[in-house]
């Protein structure tokens, strides 16, 4: 009984004749080379890698700082004087602000009112 | 010092040591990786560029590399579809590679030691469809078993055999009849 092998052999001659061959060849010293470069890719990748990470992080601090100065301009600016405001109001702008906020009361009362006539 | 598959692995899995242990992985595997890319795309140059892109996706993919399948049949994986990828987009380029074999082979500083029977071999293997190539130059360059083949490519074991077979049957015709 033919073996698997020889039976390739018979059906594949010619192809089981070249095929310890291949005849590409690489230039010489070719494979160290090759290794450099590969080992330089990698250290090119690696400080690609850190480039983009610090550029991230640098984006990414610049917005914190954008959204703070933005906060601090616009968020911040307020017709109502602001809690820690009173104590550098004179006593007549105190009694004015308050007078201001008992009419608030007042007129919501009113309309209250109103709505449960 | 030749370190084992595992051995790479824990290392590159070190902190620190990553580089190290990858300097190990290409040195063990570059001249497989290179000689299975370049009887895919012939050209000298040409597999030079592969190889450096395969070891790049190699070095990226590395660090989520499932240890379930071997490591040197998922850079075969890597090898394989990069090489693929070269001759999909490079179609007249790498038809002209193939042509030039037997042109190159007079000139002293060829990189094409062959003769004409083993230029019209790659030729042949040239007219195969991609997976097909890729399934016969596994199988009869580098002898990988079918199982191993089965896990670069994915594929039935069956499906495989039948496919190497046609591609053996195509080739040897090929040898044969064509001037």
């Amino acid at each position: 009984m033919k073996t698997n092998n020889e039976h390739i052999k018979n059906k594949f001659p010619t192809l089981e004749k070249l095929k310890k061959q291949n005849g590409l060849k690489t230039p010489d010293g070719y494979f160290d080379s090759l290794h450099y470069s590969i080992m330089n890719q990698i250290n090119e990748t690696k400080k690609t890698n850190y480039i983009s990470f610090y550029k991230v992080f640098g984006y990414a601090a610049s917005v914190v700082i954008l959204a703070g100065i933005f906060s601090i301009f616009f968020l911040g600016e307020n017709d109502q004087p602001q809690l820690g405001e009173f104590g550098k109001l004179t006593v007549s702008e105190y009694y004015e602000e308050f007078s201001e906020a008992d009419l608030e009361i007042n007129e919501s009362l009113q309309f209250d009112e109103m709505a449960m006539n | 010092m030749n370190l084992d598959d595992q051995d790479i692995l824990s290392l590159f899995f070190t902190k620190g040591k990553e580089q190290i242990a990858f300097g190990h992985l290409a040195k063990k595997y570059q001249e497989r990786v290179y000689w299975h890319i370049r009887k895919m795309v012939i050209n000298q140059e040409d597999a030079n560029d592969v190889t450096q892109n395969t070891f790049i996706k190699i070095w990226k993919g590395l660090p989520n590399f499932k240890q379930d399948s071997n490591l040197f049949t998922w850079m075969y994986r890597i090898a394989t579809n990069e090489s693929l990828n070269f001759i999909k987009s490079n179609k007249k380029r790498v038809a002209q590679s193939i042509d030039e074999l037997q042109i190159e082979n007079k000139s002293e500083e060829s990189l094409f030691t062959g003769d004409e029977i083993e230029a019209k071999l790659y030729k042949a293997i040239g007219t195969l469809p991609n997976k097909q190539k890729a399934v016969f130059n596994l199988k009869y360059f580098e002898e990988l078993k079918y199982t191993e083949i089965a896990e670069v490519l994915g594929g039935t074991v069956g499906s495989l055999k039948a496919s190497y077979h046609h591609a053996q049957k195509k080739i040897e015709a090929f040898l044969i009849n064509k001037d």
